[in-house]
């Protein structure tokens, strides 16, 4: 793929149309990054009421964000249930699609419908029929991270399936297993030596996809478990009316923390 | 004894059966083709001997113990695929390492044996490369490698030439064939092509939708079909019946008959010979140069006839629409089983 795009490149002048479109997508860009930029520049000013510009640089709004207890505890709440959701997500999907493209074929058909139910479902109608399920009931989860984990684990579902389904449909899964047997190795040993190395790429990058859509997660954490268990985003949301600059200062954190997380998944995409 | 001994094998899968009773032995240091046409499965009953597939009835013995209930790991066969079937995550020297690591050997004597087995496949250079960094012929060459240096008691190959060129074919043919007498290894060759199995084997298993149709040697299976069947799947046989064989036998006949391209005569006069009889008129239908050979379609009264002949050189050409005679060779002519 990059070789053909690479010959392309060197074939191709730069013509006066191709200068045309670089101008478009640069318009674009700076278009789509203004609100963020703003917010930027909001987060760093001291003050910025009547003026057109602010009238000073801080980082005061950075150091009263990241000194803040209840911010922080909302960040490693917000840390520890996505790591516990992926966790769940691996320990659980990883086996199934192996099982799924060996023995049993079924199986991939009835994930790849099921695969489908995150997305028919709106996260508001979900959980209000979780919260009519776990409200109380032998299983009184509302309320505690317990139901967010398993909540946020099916959201992780089809990024994950798909991503192992990809990988594993890429490789000669059976021969490879035969030939790891012939060559003495017992089933579990040929998927740690020969399959799993294989599904790295494709799994890592769906771990960081699902991370930064989980870490994101607002409507499903403000219903099931909202103050209870105060996630970043209902934190944020419960911060709209303390000051714009503080609140624009832990925007632009997290979007710093999922840009960081972005560019890793393209990397190792690109390894891949 | 034979070495490698297949009883009465059975196989169905959930709608078809395969193998109802299939026998087979190869002898020690013997290579065997099976040959056969897509789906008579070849690759089935390599899979069985392997143990990858399992069986419904049957015995496997291999030196003289029955290993068809035991798991793969442990019938101690090697087995080179189609598609190479390397380990794409591993380089050429842990690939070819594999096998000699799930036995837990010393470091220092896996080293020494897996750069042995590289240098005679010639592949020392690209110890480290990955199997996506190779070429067609290197790759097959590694799994050539991976399969042998385990040193198995017994070489599978399923048509492990069949996604190469044709030149490389023929080199890479010849190394496996040496390699497979320097070490005496009985090995299992299958193959779709004609050619690679007579060039090759000890001996040819010719395999039709589950059956062993004939075997013999690579000579025996080639001069002297026993079926319409085999005659068709070999060479460009000739195959006549009824009142077609008679007229080109000179006789009337009940059983149908084969007639090799290449023993028949193209002649300028009707001169009988005792190899031939008396000859038959024909007209030249259409020529095909294949290099040192020429075949012509001769129309021979209503028979149409493939005949070869050495290009010896161009002015014995003969022009589509020009009259011929044509000898059969007697000797040449079998008859088949109904
Ligand atoms: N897992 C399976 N389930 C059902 N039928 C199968 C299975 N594997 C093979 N078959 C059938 O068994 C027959 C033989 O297959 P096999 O792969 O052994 O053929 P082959 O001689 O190796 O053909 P080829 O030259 O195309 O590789 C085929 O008709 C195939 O459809
Ligand atoms: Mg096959």
């Amino acid at each position: 793929m990059r070789q053909t795009n690479q010959r392309r490149h060197h074939s191709h002048q730069p013509s006066p149309q191709h200068r045309h479109y670089t101008l478009i997508v640069w318009a674009l860009v700076g278009l789509l990054a203004l609100p963020l930029l703003a917010t930027l520049l909001y987060s760093l000013a001291s003050r910025w009421g009547a003026t057109m510009l602010p009238d000073g640089l801080t980082l005061r709004w950075y150091l009263e964000l990241w000194g803040e207890p209840r911010f922080l505890a909302a960040f490693a709440r917000s840390l520890l249930l996505c790591f516990a959701a992926l966790a769940l997500s691996l320990a659980l999907i990883l086996p199934l699609a192996l099982v799924a493209h060996t023995r049993w074929p079924w199986l991939d058909k009835l994930m790849k419908l099921l695969m489908l139910l995150p997305f028919a479902v709106p996260p508001v109608v979900g959980s209000v029929g979780l919260l009519q399920l776990y409200a109380g009931g032998p299983l009184p989860l509302v309320g505690t991270p317990w139901i967010l984990i398993a909540c946020f684990f099916t959201l992780t579902v089809p990024f994950m399936y798909q991503a192992m389904a990809t990988s594993l449909k890429a490789i000669p899964l059976r021969d490879l297993l035969d030939a790891a047997h012939l060559l003495g190795a017992s089933t579990p040993q040929a998927f740690i030596q020969v399959i799993l190395p294989n599904l790295r790429n494709g799994v890592l990058v769906a771990l960081f996809l699902s991370f930064s859509f989980l870490f994101g997660e607002f409507v499903f954490a403000n219903l099931l478990v909202g103050t209870r268990y105060e996630t970043l985003q209902v934190y944020l949301n419960n911060m709209r009316n303390h000051s714009g600059h503080f609140t624009s200062a832990l925007v632009i954190s997290y979007f710093f923390a999922i840009l960081l997380l972005t560019w890793m998944a393209n990397r190792f995409s690109r390894s891949a | 004894m034979a070495f490698l001994n297949i009883q009465c094998l059975h196989k169905r899968y959930a709608d078809q059966t395969l193998f109802a009773g299939l026998n087979l032995s190869v002898e020690r240091g013997q290579l065997v083709s099976l040959l056969g046409p897509s789906g008579c499965g070849k690759s089935t009953l390599l899979r069985t001997i392997a143990g990858l597939t399992d069986i419904d009835q049957g015995r496997i013995e291999l030196d003289g113990h029955d290993i068809s209930r035991l798991a793969p790991q442990q019938r101690g066969i090697g087995m080179v695929f189609q598609n190479y079937a390397l380990f794409p995550n591993l380089s050429v020297f842990a690939n070819v390492a594999f096998g000699l690591k799930q036995q837990k050997l010393d470091k220092a004597l896996i080293a020494t044996r897996v750069n042995t087995m590289l240098e005679r496949v010639e592949l020392s250079a690209f110890a480290k490369r990955l199997p996506h960094q190779l070429s067609g012929g290197q790759r097959q060459r590694v799994a050539l490698a991976r399969a042998l240096v385990i040193q198995p008691r017994l070489l599978l190959l399923d048509e492990p030439l069949s996604a190469l060129d044709a030149p490389i074919r023929r080199s890479l043919r010849q190394q496996i064939r040496s390699l497979q007498q320097e070490l005496a290894l009985t090995t299992v060759f299958v193959t779709h092509d004609q050619e690679e199995a007579l060039t090759l084997s000890d001996r040819v298993v010719l395999m039709h939708s589950g059956e062993i149709i004939q075997q013999g040697s690579a000579e025996n299976v080639y001069s002297a079909p026993v079926s319409p069947f085999a005659a068709g799947f070999i060479g460009h046989y000739n195959l006549l019946a009824g009142a077609a064989a008679a007229s080109v036998l000179g006789r009337s006949t009940l059983s149908a008959i084969a007639i090799r391209p290449e023993a028949i005569e193209l002649l300028d006069t009707p001169q009988a010979d005792p190899r031939w009889g008396t000859p038959l008129a024909g007209r030249i239908l259409s020529r095909q140069l294949l290099g040192n050979i020429v075949r012509y379609q001769v129309q021979c009264a209503e028979v149409t006839l493939i005949c070869d002949c050495l290009n010896r050189s161009a002015a014995d050409l003969r022009a589509s629409g020009s009259a011929v005679w044509l000898g059969v060779l007697q000797a040449e002519v079998r008859t088949l089983a109904a």
